[in-house]
């Protein structure tokens, strides 16, 4: 063994990073999807370059890192269990930290060393019966700042609430004995007056759950809807007077979920209902308009507006649901396979005349993002995690703000060996215009073997990070993340 | 047919018995608190189960940390129990917007069902003499 190889065994070590079997002949970008066995304890960054005076605070990612309870690896990457970081940003410097969310399941399993419950795409052997959606929650997928306090969201199941400064599981979040255990999706939309919206899919009812947090933090109205064929829905936008919804047509089938199916296993693709828009007037949510696109498969959504009487709305669009299935196996397996990416999409909802019709840009491109100050509004930057020269690996290797008016793209391209997660925008204090901010997120440098943190003028992507901050560990790919100002 | 048979015979069996009154003690555990009540309902049959008015039995007792029930005088035969930890003293089991209990509940022998109560047979348990069980509310 050289020393190279030595001091590499320590890094993983030291980060208590196992990964995935016959690692000796995985590929570099394995070490996105290893499993981390034990909650990360703080460490300060080394910081190059210079942290924005008017920027401190907290950014947090959510994301599955607990990928092998009891050492047996889930096939899914969205099957872990959910690991929420912490950058804290303070005139001292960054420092990081992350805690595993300590969820029904990562208790239960965690006592009995092995796996017990049902994950997304995986049933473990000898599983326990599930009966409620939540004993199945792992927590992974979000964080939401809401009532200093971090909210960690899944998809199925209850908001997880934790401290803000600790990371410790305080348990989940209960808005009202009528709304206990409804699924809470893990994309809500915060209004600028501070309310929420969010939806959630009641796969086994069939139901379409709207949400409305008021601005003072109280439930202020849930309801629930039929939704025929009701699919597999991550996210959603609102504009000012609507909330819209794309539904792909992978369609959840209860029968072949009591027969055993995994949960994602007990989707089918249905091309034929196409890529269904729902748009529910915020003031009458009993009163659903439907539009129909070419099939497609959609996980997120930039923004959305009202054009007059057209709704118009921007998302990220994949031909079919491949990479949600079996391309994030592979992923966890350690291979890949190429398949179109998902872009960049504009759509038009004519609510006059019921028609749809669809734009697709040529940006591959994912995780997109908003200032939060034109939510529901007309937006003219779409902040997004790009692939450009990315390579045989899954993954983006670039940043991008992409100006809507003029179509022009302001990219910072981190490198191929760098796979970079979303970047979300951050206002800067007292801004009175969009895109007045920093883009501020997180990549794992396959190179070095660790993760670093960038921060970006949000106007000036292309000039490269202002500051970036790096560490001598690797965290597992996250999936979102959100910015609290000290 | 053969099934009908056995059923039959069990059932002359316990007609024979009738005589031998057990006693069924039901230790339960695991409420969320100690409001309102604990109770627990006893079945003899797939038919009726879980249905509104077609208990053999039913007892309830202020929640606490361990409440013991004792259904007494019960003929031999097969039986299957539901509790649940009535918290607000509804009277019911609280259920969400799509239909999910958000009270605690449990069944004979830890069954659970897989989003939905257990069939029958998978908390059944045979009763032939005073018996103590004990149920675990989730």
């Amino acid at each position: 063994m050289d020393r190279r190889d030595f001091s590499r065994l320590l890094l993983g070590a030291a980060g208590a990073l196992a990964l995935p079997a016959r690692a000796a002949e995985a590929p570099p970008w394995a070490l996105g999807f290893a499993a981390l066995q034990a909650d990360a304890e703080p460490l300060a960054m080394t910081v190059q370059g210079r942290l924005p005076a008017g920027l401190r605070g907290s950014f947090y990612r959510n994301g599955p890192a607990g990928h092998a309870p009891g050492g047996v690896r889930y096939h899914h990457w969205f099957d872990g269990d959910g690991l929420m970081q912490r950058y804290a940003l303070g005139p001292a410097g960054i420092t990081h930290h992350a805690r595993f969310v300590r969820t029904p399941k990562f208790v239960a399993e965690s006592a009995a060393g092995r796996p017990l419950r049902r994950a997304f795409g995986t049933n473990p052997a000898n599983a326990d019966p599930v009966n409620t959606a939540d004993s199945m929650n792992a927590a992974n997928t979000s964080v939401l700042p809401f009532g200093g306090e971090l909210l960690a969201l899944w998809e199925g199941g209850s908001a997880m609430r934790l401290d803000a400064q600790t990371l410790q599981t305080r348990g989940f979040k209960d808005w009202s004995p009528e709304t206990t255990g409804l699924p809470f999706s893990a994309h809500p939309r915060v209004e600028r007056d501070g309310s929420v919206w969010n939806f959630g899919i009641a796969a086994m009812q069939g139901l379409l759950v709207v949400w409305r947090i008021g601005a003072d933090g109280r439930l202020a109205q849930a309801v629930t809807l039929p939704v025929p064929q009701l699919p597999m829905v991550h996210d959603f936008a609102v504009t000012e007077r609507h909330l819209v919804f794309l539904l792909p047509p992978f369609v959840f089938e209860r029968t072949r979920f009591e027969e055993g199916a995994t949960f994602l296993g007990s989707h089918e693709w249905r091309p034929g209902l196409g890529l269904r828009a729902l748009v529910l007037p915020k003031d009458r949510l009993d009163a659903p308009r439907w539009f129909e696109l070419p099939a497609a498969f959609v996980f997120h959504l930039g923004n959305a507006w009202d054009d007059g009487a057209t709704l118009r709305l921007d998302c990220m669009r994949s031909p079919d649901a491949w990479h949600a299935t079996a391309g994030l196996e592979q992923a966890m397996a350690g291979r890949y396979t190429p398949h179109e990416h998902a872009r960049l999409m504009q759509v038009a909802l004519d609510l006059g005349s019921g028609t749809a019709r669809q734009v697709l840009l040529p940006q591959t491109a994912e995780f997109p993002r908003i200032d939060p100050a034109v939510t529901g509004r007309r937006h003219r930057q779409l902040f997004m995690a790009s692939r450009i020269d990315a390579g045989d690996r899954p993954g983006h290797d670039a940043v991008t703000r992409l100006d809507l008016d003029s179509g022009r793209a302001d990219s910072w391209r981190y490198g191929a060996d760098v796979v970079v997660e979303e970047h979300v925008f951050v206002p800067r204090p007292g801004a009175t215009r969009e895109g007045d901010g920093w883009l501020v997120g997180t990549a794992l440098d396959l190179a070095k073997r660790q993760t670093l943190l960038a921060v970006f003028d949000a106007g000036r992507v292309a000039a490269g990070p202002l500051m970036q901050a790096t560490m001598a560990r690797a965290m597992p790919l996250g999936l979102h993340g959100a910015f609290v100002a000290a | 047919m053969k099934s009908f048979l056995i059923v039959a015979a069990v059932s002359a069996l316990a007609f024979a018995v009738q005589a031998r009154a057990a006693d069924l003690t039901v230790e339960i555990t695991n409420a969320a608190s100690a409001d309102g009540f604990v109770g627990a309902a006893l079945y003899r049959g797939e038919t009726g189960w879980l249905k509104d008015g077609s208990a053999v039995a039913s007892l309830r007792a202020a929640a606490g940390d361990k409440v013991v029930l004792v259904f007494r005088n019960l003929e031999p035969g097969r039986y299957a129990l539901s509790a649940m930890h009535d918290a607000n003293g509804s009277g019911k089991l609280d259920r969400n917007l799509v239909g999910l209990p958000t009270e605690r509940y449990g069944f004979s022998r830890g069954a659970r069902g897989a989003f939905g109560p257990p069939a029958f047979e998978a908390a059944a348990f045979e009763l032939t003499g005073d018996t103590t069980l004990t149920l675990t509310l989730e």
